[in-house]
Parts: structure tokens; C-alpha cells; sequence
């Protein structure tokens, strides 16, 4: 049994995408996100609260990141990979570090990138606390036509009707 | 000095020639000489030993000059002279005259004879010899060559190198190479003495000649195809090799164990099956966690068994024609495949076996309409005799990254769960897992956890991506367990060592942390993620040193489960329950406890189940901060938030407050939930309300009643409504627990609880 609330959670759709024309934004909407309330391994006390502006191709779309720990010492230390669609605007330190203070404190971080195309790109945290784990937490910023997908082949089906995912195996025949 | 003693033919051979010698004498005076002669030769030939000679004797022979003063040493010399010497009085009468006799020395020799006549010390006549130098001349000698075989057992007398002539071709056994002459060289001869024998198969100590069984195997050799080899008798192809080593006995092109797979006959040429079969072994990459367990090893990956996953076998159109499963060591079997048609192998990453125990485990690809994964070899013909197929799933790694696609991974997983599995079946041999389906695809960031029946395992490389992550994959099944077996009122949500935890979370993550230890047989559990998979955390379950121990941290719950179940003694833990014991209480006592799952409900039950071990319980709990546990609801904790369950009764009311002292994100802390217990006497319908009592901040009350013996929720109080929340239901009669929250988590913020009917 087990019983929770999800607060809104952006889908997270679409790979990479190749599109012959952009479509544009009218207004930038905000797409926020969280950690909270999600089943979730063994790691270190830490969860995130995030928003992201979708906008168009070339615009300037705001991240804001906010992580709340309840862990009252020791420090956080936050790597950031940013996919190589989106361009940070200014300088963005990509590793932090914050002292941590207890319950209810607020670690933000706030930056803008511009998508350079179509699609849903990826910002990436890797927040680890000395002697209680990590996390990763995935951001989605939707630029453009969020929703272009990649053509996928027809799956198989086995014997059963199920759709299957077919590999080569290393196979080694003896007679 | 010994003297020889002379041989009775010898004696009579000088009766016989001293009977015809003839004499120049008279005949009665000859007559009375010849008989005194006769006396001294017999006492010669009698070595001394009777018919001593008188010196009426002498004088009777005709010897003149012997008297008192020298009889003696003549007798004596006699003894010594050749029977030749006294064949006369003549020359008897030498002897006195020239006084030969005499042993001037005293070395027993007269002078005579003696080659050392002045010397005491040379002791010799002419002709005597000394082989082995003794000073013992060899006419005295009774081993002459001293090689301690008397010369009358010795064939070689004078030849201390040798006694024994067993063949009698004149060269002795020491220096003969065929002692026995039978051809066969002494060194490869068994019998080196025994002309008729000379090998011994079975060292039973007769010859191969005389033994019926030579080799020992109860079969006599005349019914022995092979009577000098203990390990074959029969040999029904006649192909010299028997049919013990023999892999096709019959020689028909079939081998023995296919023939017997197939049930024809392996002994009869004309008995063969008609199909073939393929066999094999399925095998996945594992690769490794590093040996300080940060961090993925790719320098040391390993093939390891795919176990208990579905095989089949399809023609060219893909249409099954054999199903399987492997077993523990990776192995399938095919059998009654049709001779020369294309078939390949398809081996799915899927556990399925009906039947008791049964289960069904699939890894799916989540973000390909759930597809399940599989793996395929080459189409290639049956042939006409049996054959093997080996099939790995390679981890897709190309030295510096992942280049290939990642076929292992699905079987990694499974690998893992299946060890998970077999703990339960250790403690129930028969038990039904309800249907697990995992959720993995390359690339996925969508979390690792598990939910109804279902995981999801992260796979974005470079990132986090854990499906060689073990412990995490064992963790997260061990909540799957707790799900399906037993009962998990933990309302999830993240969490971490360090944290004080409502309860029923704290237990769920302390036992998933637990379970995967015992799952794996291994205490160190590890995350790997980051550049290359090089990156990660660790902890040893039994060490780790606890920031906040108590009944309210997965921590703590993580050592205590953990040391009722391992054989190792440290510390307080002196117990070794294994995890049958653990996985009774799981699957009785916690499933339809009153209370909300916890270590008070888990304990409570293992020291009922385990009274003689209660006090090594409550000592690993103790080690925890943790007082004696004694009943379901935790009664009498005084530190921190207690977890008391207040009662409310059908139209009273009962107010709450949680509290967010340890935090609120997630509403999963200690304090964020308040329980209430709730008995219901009467089947009719009941409404339940609970508003908000002070504040003006907004506050959004959440609430589920939980029946405790049906298992299941009545009602759900979970709406977005401001400072109250209320639900009507038929109740049955039962007792329920009561799960009060705030979603805002505003603090300070109080609410009053009450259901009427």
C-alpha cells in the first residue's frame, strides 16, 4: 500500500528532435516540476523544486532550481550538466557547493539558457552529500515544438502478442 | 683354526685304494703294517675324531721314534697332511725323522707344512687361500667370500657380489638382468624370479598367467572385453574403446546422452532418434562494482548465468517450436528438434515458471510501449547431429563508453531478483510471487523505485543508471516483497540516512536497505553513477555510524533487521535468526497487525515468534537507542515525536497536530502524521470529518482510514479542499487506523477529527 499526492510534474516526452521548422512560442509558459512527494532510492536528503520557461528557438528561458535538505550539517555539492541544445546566458558555474543548515532551508540556484532548437533538452544535477549518498535530479526545458519524436521502428511481437525489444546476442555455435 | 671335516665318500674312497695298496713287506709283518696304516688314516679321515693313533700303532705300522714326548703332535700334524702322505711307513717315518711335526711357532701348523714356520701369526700351509682376507684360510672357512650366505647355500661361494643363480646360467641374480630367463628384462618383470610369470595387473600378487580376473573388476577375463583395464568390460561397438569411455557405445552417430534424452535405445545400432538437439548456455556481462565499491569496474567484466529466463527456439518465421527455461548454471535444453532446418535461439529477459513455487518477472523497455526485451542468436540450420548454442548478452561497453547497445542490462536485473527470490523460496520452497514487471531503458532518468508491482530502474549512462547496482535493484525488490507478502503502510516519498522519518517510511527504507544485504549475502551496499559509472556512495550495514539512531531512522531499522539475520556476532548482536524466522513474521503477524507497519509491530511480532531470543532482540535494538519493544503501537516512546496513536470513537471528537520539527517536504518526516485508531462496532454508513481548529493560515487536511482486516483503505480523504476534509462510507465492523495529515504542512496548525454515524 502505498498512498501519495504528485504536485505537477512536466511530461517528460520527446528525444532529440530534427525539425524543418520551428514553431513559435506565443508567451513563455512555465513548467515546473519536483522531486517531492516520488518514491525514491536510498540517497542523500535532498529534493528539488523547479521551474523552466518554455519558449521558442533563440529565446531566453529562465531555470530556477530550489533544493531543500533537511540535513542541518556538512556541505551539498551540486554538479550541473547542461545539454549542448541549450546555451547558458552569462556565466554559469557549473559545480557549487552550499553549507547546509537544517530543515526548511532553501538552496536556489537560478540561470537562463536559450534553446538552439526544437524539442525537450535535459539539465542535469548531480547533488552529493559527504557520507549520505547523491542524487540526480533530470530538468526538462521544452524549447519550440516540445512534443517532435523520433520515428521508431515497428516493434516485434513474440509468440504471446507481446511487443518485444529484439538484441543481437554473442552467440557461439559448436557441432 | 677350523679344520675341514672329510666326506664319507671321500672316507671310503681311501678304504677302497688303502684296501688294494699293495707292500714290499712279508706277509704277516706287511699284514700287521697295513693295519697299523689303516688305523692312522682312519683316524685322518675321521677328522680327528676316533681311531686316535697309538704309539703301539705307530710301532705296529713300523714308524720307530715315537714316544710320549711327540704322539701328540704328530697326530695332530697327520690331521693337517694331504691322506696322501701317510700312504706308507716310509713316509710316515719321514715325517718323524724329519721332524715335520714340530710347531716350533705354536700356531697349530707343523713345520712341515707351515709356510711361516717361525711366524705364530701366519697360520697357513702351502695352497691354502684366503677369499674374503678374513685370516681364516677358506679350507677353514665357513664363508669364504664373507657375504653372510654360508659357502653350503651359496652358489657363489667366493663371490661376496653374489649368491643366488635362480636360472643357473652361471651368472648371478645381482648381476643376471633376466634373473629368471624368461625373457623379460628384471626391471619389467613383475615376477623377476618366476620364469612362468611376469606381470600382475592388478597387483593382486598373482601373475597375469595364473589370475582369472586380471584386472580386478569382477568380470572373469574370459568374459572380459577389456580384461586388463578395470574401468571397461564391454566394448558393444567393437571400436576398442569401451563403453564406459565411449561416448556413442553403439556407434550409430548419436551420442549416449542425447539417446537418452531422446529414449532410444545406446547399445543398438539400429535405435536412434531421428531429430537432433541443441543445447546450450545463456549468459549475461556483468560487470563489477570496484573493489573499494565506488564506481563500476569495466576492466573486470564477467560472464555470469542467466538463470530460470525463458528460451525458445524459432523456426525462420519466428514461430516457437520449443519453449524452456534455463536452470541455475545458465543451461537449456532442446530436444526433438527436426534434422536440418533453420531455427535460431530467443532468450527473453524473462523469469517465468508455473507450477509451485511459480513467478513471472519480465524487464520491459518503458519508453517502447513496454517491449519485452529480448535477445536473439543467428538462424541457422539444426543440422544433423546435436549441436551447442551460447548465447551472452554483451554489456554494450567499448572500452571508453557504452558503444553497443546495452543488451545485459535486463538480465543484470534479473540476475539480481532472482537471488532475491531464492531467500523466500529458502524459506518457502512453494511460494507464488505475484507478477513483477521492471522497467529499464537506456537513457531513462525517470527514477528507481518500486510501485504496485512494478520497478523502475534509472539507465541514463554517465548520469545514473543502475542495473549494475545490485544492492539498489535488491532494495528495491525487498519493497516489492514487503508489498505483495506482507503489508507496507509507507507513504514513500524521498528519504535519507540522516533523516527522523514517520514510521511506517522509516521501517519500509530501513528494511528495503536490510534486504538487500541479506538478498546478496553482502553488508556493503553501493550506488554507482556520475562520468563512466565512476562515481557513487557506499555504506556497510553493519557499521554505519548512524546520525540520529532511533525508531524513526531507516538507518537504525537498516542494522537492526540486518543483524537478526546475519551469522556474524559484533557488538549487541549476538543473534543469527536467518531469514525464515523474519519472513514468518512477514508474512503472519505484519500483515494483519493494528498498528501502521513499523519495527514496534515487526519486532513485537519476531520476539513472540522467537521468545528464547527476546533478549538478544531487544539488546541489537537497544544498540540503536531504541528502549525494549514490547508492543505493536510503540507505547511509552518519550523522545522526540511519539508515535501515539490516539482513539477516536463513533461521535466524539479528537483533535491533532502535526508537526514538522524534522522537516516537511514530503510529509514523510516524523511528526507530519498523525494516528488515530478507530473501532467500528456496527456495519451502517459513517462520516468522517476533519477540520481545521486554529490558524488562519490555509490548510488542506488530508485523511485515510485503513481497515486492518481487510487490508485495504475505506476511505480516502485526499482533495485539494481548504481546512476541511470529510468523506461519507458504509463501514464494516472492524478495527481501523486513522492517518491524519496537513498537505500544506502548515505549522502549528491543529485539527479536529471526528466520525459520526
Amino acid at each position: 500500500m502505498k498512498l501519495f499526492t504528485l504536485v505537477c510534474m512536466a511530461s517528460l516526452l520527446g528525444t532529440t528532435p530534427s525539425m524543418a521548422f520551428t514553431a513559435k512560442v506565443k508567451a513563455p509558459k512555465l513548467v515546473t516540476g519536483t522531486s517531492i512527494g516520488k518514491y525514491a532510492k536510498p540517497g542523500a536528503p535532498v529534493d528539488i523544486r523547479y521551474t523552466t520557461e518554455h519558449v521558442s528557438v533563440g529565446d531566453t528561458s529562465i531555470v530556477s532550481l530550489k533544493l531543500t535538505s533537511t540535513a542541518s550539517s556538512g556541505s551539498m555539492q551540486v554538479a550541473i550538466n547542461i545539454d549542448k541544445s541549450l546555451e547558458t546566458v552569462g556565466n554559469v558555474p557549473l559545480r557549487r557547493s552550499f553549507n547546509l543548515e537544517g530543515v526548511g532551508k532553501v538552496y536556489p540556484l537560478d540561470f537562463s539558457v536559450v534553446g538552439s532548437s526544437d524539442g525537450v533538452f535535459y539539465i542535469k544535477l548531480f547533488v552529493e552529500m559527504k557520507g549520505k549518498g547523491f542524487r540526480v535530479f533530470v530538468i526538462p526545458v521544452h524549447v519550440g515544438n516540445a512534443k517532435v519524436k523520433k520515428a521508431r521502428k515497428a516493434l516485434q511481437k513474440n509468440a504471446q502478442g507481446e511487443n518485444i525489444s529484439v538484441s543481437k546476442a554473442v552467440e557461439t555455435i559448436k557441432r | 683354526m677350523k679344520l675341514k671335516v672329510l666326506t664319507p665318500m671321500l672316507l671310503i674312497g681311501l678304504l677302497i685304494f688303502s684296501g688294494c695298496g699293495g707292500g714290499g713287506s712279508s706277509g704277516t709283518t706287511s699284514s700287521i703294517g697295513q693295519k697299523g696304516l689303516a688305523k692312522i688314516k682312519a683316524y685322518k679321515n675321521s677328522g680327528g675324531t676316533s681311531n686316535v693313533p697309538t704309539e703301539a700303532d705307530y710301532a705296529t705300522a713300523g714308524v720307530v721314534d715315537v714316544n710320549a714326548s711327540n704322539i701328540t703332535a704328530l697326530n695332530r700334524y697327520i690331521l693337517l697332511l694331504n691322506i696322501s702322505k701317510i700312504d706308507t711307513k716310509s713316509e710316515l717315518q719321514g715325517i718323524v725323522d724329519n721332524n715335520d711335526y714340530v710347531d716350533n711357532d705354536g700356531d697349530g701348523i707343523g713345520q712341515g707344512l707351515d709356510t711361516s714356520p717361525d711366524d705364530p701369526d701366519v697360520p697357513f700351509m702351502d695352497g691354502d687361500s684366503d677369499t674374503d682376507s678374513d685370516g681364516t684360510p677358506n679350507g677353514a672357512d665357513t664363508d669364504d667370500d664373507n657375504d653372510g650366505v654360508l659357502d653350503t647355500a651359496d652358489a657363489f661361494p667366493l663371490d661376496e657380489n653374489e649368491t643366488i643363480d635362480t636360472d643357473n646360467d652361471g651368472t648371478g641374480n645381482n648381476a643376471d638382468t633376466d634373473d629368471d630367463n624368461d625373457g623379460v628384462l628384471d626391471t619389467a618383470d613383475a615376477f623377476p624370479l618366476d620364469a612362468g610369470e611376469t606381470i600382475d595387473t592388478d597387483n593382486d600378487g598373482i601373475g597375469n598367467n595364473a589370475d582369472t580376473d586380471d584386472d580386478n573388476d569382477s568380470v572373469l577375463d574370459v568374459n572380459d572385453a577389456f580384461p586388463l583395464d578395470e574401468n571397461e568390460t564391454i566394448d558393444t561397438d567393437n571400436d576398442g574403446t569401451g563403453n564406459n569411455a565411449d561416448t556413442d557405445d553403439d556407434n550409430d552417430g548419436v551420442s549416449d546422452v542425447i539417446e537418452g534424452l531422446a529414449g532410444t535405445d545406446p547399445l543398438n545400432a539400429l535405435s536412434f532418434p531421428t531429430t537432433v538437439a541443441i543445447s546450450g548456455k545463456i549468459t549475461y556481462d556483468l560487470v563489477p562494482v570496484n573493489s573499494n565499491h565506488v564506481g563500476l569496474d569495466y576492466t573486470n567484466i564477467t560472464q555470469e548465468a542467466a538463470k530460470n529466463v525463458v528460451v525458445e527456439l524459432l523456426n525462420a518465421s519466428n514461430v516457437p517450436l520449443d519453449i524452456t527455461t534455463t536452470d541455475d548454471a545458465g543451461d537449456y535444453n532442446f530436444i526433438g528438434i527436426t534434422l536440418n532446418v533453420d531455427v535460431k535461439v530467443r532468450v527473453s529477459a524473462k523469469m517465468f515458471k508455473i507450477g509451485a513455487p511459480n513467478w513471472d518477472v519480465q524487464v520491459v523497455n518503458n519508453n517502447a510501449e513496454n517491449s519485452l526485451y529480448v535477445m536473439e542468436g543467428s538462424l541457422v540450420s539444426s543440422g544433423a547431429v546435436d549441436s551447442s548454442r551460447n548465447l551472452n548478452a554483451p554489456s554494450g561497453w567499448g572500452g571508453s563508453s557504452y558503444t553497443g547497445t546495452r543488451v545485459a542490462a535486463p538480465f543484470a536485473m534479473l540476475d539480481t531478483i532472482n537471488s532475491a527470490m531464492s531467500k523466500i523460496l529458502d524459506a518457502n520452497a512453494t511460494a507464488t510471487f505475484p507478477p513483477l514487471k521492471v522497467n529499464w531503458y537506456a537513457g531513462s532518468t525517470k527514477g528507481t523505485y518500486y510501485t504496485d508491482g512494478k520497478l523502475f530502474i534509472v539507465g541514463d549512462a554517465n548520469s545514473d543508471t543502475d542495473e549494475y547496482d545490485d544492492h539498489v535493484i535488491a532494495h528495491e525488490w525487498g519493497h516489492y516483497y514487503e508489498d505483495k507478502f506482507s503489508r507496507s503502510d509507507s507513504v514513500g516519498g524521498s528519504h535519507g540516512s540522516g533523516d527522523r522519518l514517520d514510521i511506517r517510511v522509516a521501517f519500509g527504507e530501513g528494511w528495503g536497505n536490510a534486504f538487500s544485504g541479506i538478498a546478496l549475502d553482502d553488508s556493503i551496499y553501493f550506488d554507482t553513477a556520475g562520468s563512466n559509472q565512476a562515481s557513487g556512495f557506499n555504506f556497510n550495514l553493519e557499521t554505519q555510524t548512524q546520525d540520529t539512531p532511533g525508531w524513526y531512522s531507516e538507518a537504525s531499522i537498516q542494522r537492526i533487521l540486518y543483524d537478526i539475520y546475519d551469522t556474524n556476532d559484533d557488538g549487541s548482536d549476538t543473534l543469527s535468526l536467518g531469514f525464515a524466522a523474519m519472513h514468518q513474521v512477514f508474512v503472519g503477524t505484519q500483515k494483519t497487525t493494528d498498528a501502521y507497519t513499523s519495527i514496534f509491530t515487526f519486532i513485537t511480532a519476531l520476539k513472540a515468534q522467537n521468545f528464547g531470543d527476546a533478549e538478544a532482540i531487544d539488546s541489537i535494538v537497544g544498540s540503536e537507542n531504541i528502549a525494549a519493544i514490547n508492543d505493536i503501537f510503540g507505547t511509552g516512546r518519550t523522545n522526540f515525536v511519539a508515535p501515539n496513536y490516539e482513539v477516536l470513537t463513533v461521535g466524539t471528537t479528537v483533535n491533532v497536530c502535526p508537526t514538522y520539527t524534522y522537516g516537511s517536504v514530503n510529509t514523510n518526516k516524523l511528526g507530519n502524521h498523525k494516528y488515530l485508531k478507530v473501532n467500528i462496532g456496527t456495519a451502517e454508513s459513517y462520516t468522517l470529518t476533519v477540520t481545521r481548529s486554529n490558524t488562519s493560515a490555509t490548510t488542506d487536511p488530508d485523511f485515510q482510514l485503513y481497515n486492518t482486516n481487510t487490508e485495504g483503505y475505506s476511505m480516502i480523504g485526499g482533495g485539494d479542499n481548504p481546512n476541511t476534509e470529510t468523506k461519507t462510507a458504509n463501514l464494516a465492523p472492524a478495527n481501523y487506523l486513522l492517518d491524519v495529515s496537513d498537505y500544506n504542512a502548515v505549522d502549528g496548525a491543529c485539527f479536529d477529527v471526528n466520525i459520526t454515524n
